[in-house]
């Protein structure tokens, strides 16, 4: 047992002779700082119940005794790490050698220099008298400072701040910053002294202060506390937080020597978890372990929890797990269009039309009439595929009203029936050998163009919608003010308008030709951005209609901005 | 300015063509109670016409006074308020705008800025004539539920609004608007007709139109007139004086579609189908409406389509229509039509020719 706090009472007048000169503590309750120091008795007890390392050894061949399989402790707690080498990952390894060298040089670092002046402690800048071992979760930090200090002989003392600060007062301001840091002091101090006592063997004593990002979150008084105690400590402090960077370690990071555990990479945590199933007599294939590694992100705990958790809930669940991965829209296409595709299951095609449910039915409706179906057999006519075809482009269709309904009337319930028809049945009808449509095209599937049109279908309607308007303000023309309708505009007028625009630059010399132009611009009011998009929109791929007229277009494009100037000039 | 603005007739006694039509409304107006109307027929039949002429006769020249405004309003939709951004032309009498505009939010432009617009009711000195006049466009376009929410303001604020409703079919508006309505059918003008106003037009420009050249442009514009107009100013503008064997010039629109219906036509297949989904992508985005793509593309199929086929064609034709205006991306319901088509087309050539 430690003897510092081997009897409450004992430490009780401990405290009240360290701490009378603060008015704040003397006037508070005994019972209370009687019962957190149980707290801390409790705790000790628990992860240290031998103190030598001979007894540890004993206990640790306990343990195993107990863990044969079908015991029902949490995993997590049966295969933590029982020695150095178990600690899987190479890296941390050498973080290992850190915590080791640091804790055995620590007392010639510190005691023996306190003994000689206190003054030489600050100008060793080499050393510091705690280390901070930071880190995400479950990555063995804990573990490993436990399995150092054991290794080394020492005694350690876990003081967890988040569970302290509930036990030892309810209001949780107190937190360490309060009573606890007290009986921390006390710790500190009292084994100093003990040690000073002169026993024959002098058990060393390490500090390991768990969670201290946590406990800053409490108040701010505890990290400057935690500080203090540092300064005074007779015994080595190991600090351990998830994020060495957050702001309110900043302070307690000068006192700290840093020392940052990495996450394992997924071969050796699989190499574990293989043991861990071994041990409990399950099978699993070691793919299906990588893929957990992986999924977990270098969490070991949680990667036991899931194992554990797995072997509970079915045995040869994990054998037949198929991997989650996160599928990119065009290898969704590929796998449901794919020649063998009949074989995967309805809930396995769900998943893949659903990996982008905005993208991968954009890209069937690209893409499908490109597959030749398996199912349409030798056909030379292509008969087959073409009915084919028919369904498919039906269901599209189908999708885009169940569409319709999902967004407009928020009915989400239609939303797997939406999938069904615009990925599932056309890829189920035409799953096949993809074909080319054209001579230099790459086999491979295009992306959706029906974004990229109707983007450019949105800008004209909004052009023609400019132009529109400018049709309707133009002003002087009483006569002609009636609605009429972007479509018939489109429809009806546009050939005129081209023509007016641009034939009077064909037929007639140069400069008569733009005045005429401009001046039929300026009576409907049509700016030279209309004008342009009067040409663009009146162009078709393919046909040449306006293809002349290109060439004009460009004169008048640079004639028309100074002839509408001139023309407004006029105006004036 | 453009023939087909210069001679719109501006009053109710000088139409040429729906004459008859006219003659009606300048009675209803003269006895001082105007209903609630709805104008339905093919587009360029004269509705508009008609309608601004009407205004005309009711309020007087003031009706020409317009201002076009377009503005964004701001819609309280429940939890989230909607920005609704609408052109409108308003008089001091009327105001006309076109809530199809709105895309899917136009019920609440009906809902709300309608409603608006018709609560208040305009400040008469006279005390006569104290209604102003709501002109919506489009209403066959107007969602199901905008032209539920219509209903009930037609009856609500009848007494100090009329809507003038103007459609081009009255198959596409609810019965219960249609009821609420007097309904004034504008057919589209026959040819004998167009002839006669391009004939007008001609002596009024002081042109010499060559015998039956004038009748050549009726029958190529497919009995709507504005078109007429705008294709007979076309040709002045291509070729004058008129020479009898003068090419009609076709609309650059319906000539793209008629190549794909014989594209169509020449080859069913899958890489055919891929050129023919490029060019409907060109229509599209030069922003030609795709109910009026696909009308034409039926049109231009059933003239080069064996009799037996027709039947089937023109009604999945109308299945895909009906299927396109519930739906949002037109193109799936085009391709859908061609791929069906194609299906359709190449088995028959197989079983009739082997």
């Amino acid at each position: 047992m430690l003897c510092a706090l081997g009897d409450a009472s004992e430490v009780q007048q401990g405290s009240h002779t360290n701490n009378g000169g603060t008015a704040l503590e003397s006037s508070m309750p005994q019972q209370r700082l009687t019962l957190e120091l149980h707290g801390l008795k409790f705790k000790n007890a628990n992860f240290e119940g031998d103190e030598t390392e001979s007894s540890a050894r004993k206990m640790l061949a306990a343990e195993q005794l107990a863990s044969s399989p079908g015991t029902s402790i949490a995993w997590t707690q049966k295969y933590r790490p029982k020695a150095i080498i178990d600690i899987i990952g190479n890296e941390i390894h050498v973080q290992v050698e850190q915590i080791q060298h640091w804790l055995n040089n620590w007392d010639e670092h510190f005691l023996k220099a306190a003994s000689k002046g206190k003054g030489k402690i600050q100008n060793d800048s080499g050393a510091k008298k705690a280390v901070m071992l930071s880190g995400m979760p479950g990555i063995v930090k804990t573990t490993s400072a436990k399995l150092v200090s054991r290794w080394l002989a020492f005694q350690t003392i876990e003081v967890n701040a988040s569970d302290i600060r509930g036990k030892a007062d309810s209001k949780i301001e107190e937190g360490i910053g309060g009573s606890t840091a007290n009986s921390i002091k006390e710790c500190v101090t009292n084994e100093f002294l003990s040690a000073n006592i002169g026993r024959s063997h002098r058990q060393k004593t390490v500090l390991i202060i768990d969670e201290v990002d946590g406990m800053s979150a409490g108040d701010g008084g505890g990290v400057a506390d935690l500080i203090a105690v540092i300064k005074i400590s007779k015994i080595p402090i190991i600090c351990i937080c998830n994020d060495r960077y957050s702001q309110e370690l900043k302070s307690l990071m000068n006192y700290c020597l840093p020392i940052d555990f990495r996450k394992p990479t997924k071969q050796p945590m699989a190499k574990r978890l293989k043991q861990v199933a071994n041990a409990e007599g399950i099978q699993v294939n070691e793919i299906a372990l990588e893929e957990l590694a992986d999924r977990v992100d270098g969490d070991m705990r949680m990667a036991l929890n899931q194992l554990q958790y797995i072997s509970l809930a079915k045995r040869q669940h994990l054998l037949s797990r198929s991997k989650d991965e996160d599928i990119s829209p065009f290898k969704a296409i590929e796998k449901l269009f794919y020649f063998n595709a009949k074989n995967l299951k309805i809930d396995q095609r769900i998943d893949l039309s659903m990996s982008d449910p905005d993208l991968v039915p954009l890209l069937v409706q690209e893409n499908y009439f490109n597959y030749k179906p398996s199912s349409a057999g030798k056909d030379d006519s292509d008969l087959k595929r073409m009915s084919l075809i028919a369904r498919a482009a039906d269901s599209i269709a189908d999708s885009d009203l169940i569409n319709v309904q999902i967004g407009r009337y928020q009915q989400w319930q239609l939303s797997p029936a939406g999938c069904i028809s615009c990925c599932i049945i056309p890829a189920s009808l035409l799953h096949g050998q993809r074909k080319i449509l054209e001579q230099d095209e790459f086999n491979c599937n295009r992306f959706a163009g029906w974004i990229g049109q109707n983007s450019t279908m949105g800008k004209n309607y909004r052009n023609l919608e400019d132009l529109h308007i400018h049709l309707l303000a133009s002003g002087g023309l009483s006569s002609r003010k009636s609605h009429l309708g972007r479509e018939n505009l489109r429809l009806d007028y546009f050939t005129l308008l081209g023509k007016k625009l641009t034939d009077p630059l064909r037929v007639l010399p140069k400069d008569e030709a733009v005045k005429n132009v401009v001046d039929f611009k300026d009576s409907y009011s049509i700016s030279q951005e209309d004008f342009d998009n009067i040409v663009e929109l009146s162009k078709f791929k393919g046909s040449k209609p306006l293809q002349e007229v290109e060439v004009l277009i460009a004169v008048i494009s640079e004639r028309g901005g100074r002839g509408s100037g001139a023309a407004a000039k006029r105006k004036r | 300015m453009l023939w087909v603005d210069k001679y719109r007739p501006k009053t109710l006694d000088k139409v040429i063509v729906h004459q008859d039509v006219a003659q009606n409304l300048q009675k209803l107006v003269s006895e001082g109670d105007c209903p609630h109307l709805l104008f339905y027929g093919p587009s360029g039949s004269g509705k508009k016409t008609l309608i601004m002429a009407l205004l005309r006769q009711i309020f007087g020249p003031s009706a020409d006074k317009v201002k076009v405004e377009n503005k964004v309003w701001k819609v309280d939709a429940g939890t989230r308020t909607i920005d609704v951004e609408l052109t409108t032309l308003s008089s001091t009498h009327h105001v006309e705008l076109n809530p199809s505009d709105a895309g899917f939010q136009d019920r609440y432009v009906v809902q709300e800025i309608i409603k608006e617009m018709a609560k208040n009711r305009p400040i008469d000195t006279k005390g006569k004539k104290g209604f102003k006049v709501l002109v919506l466009n489009e209403v066959d376009k107007l969602s199901r539920e905008a032209q539920h929410s219509l209903r009930r303001t037609m009856e609500k604020y009848s007494a100090s609004c009329r809507l003038v409703l103007c459609s081009n079919s009255s198959s596409k508006v609810t019965e219960a608007v249609r009821s609420r309505c007097l309904n004034v059918r504008i057919n589209a003008p026959m040819e004998e007709e167009i002839v006669n106003v391009l004939e007008f037009i001609a002596k009024k420009e002081g042109l010499q139109s060559p015998q039956g050249f004038a009748a050549r442009i009726a029958e190529k514009s497919n009995r709507n007139l504005r078109r007429a107009v705008l294709t007979f100013e076309t040709c002045r503008v291509q070729q004058y004086p008129f020479t009898n064997n003068q090419a009609i010039p076709p609309m650059d629109w319906e000539q793209y579609v008629s190549e794909i219906a014989s594209d169509i036509m020449k080859e069913q297949s899958p890489k055919r189908l891929f050129e023919v989904r490029g060019k409907l992508y060109e229509l599209l985005t030069n922003c030609i409406p795709p109910e009026i793509i696909l009308k034409r593309l039926l049109f231009e199929l059933l003239k080069k389509l064996d009799s037996e086929l027709k039947h089937e064609v023109s009604n999945w034709a109308a299945h895909y229509e009906h299927r396109m205006r519930l739906g949002q991306k037109a193109i799936f319901h085009l391709e859908a039509f061609v791929a069906k088509f194609m299906s359709i087309y190449k088995s028959f050539l197989i079983s009739t020719f082997g």
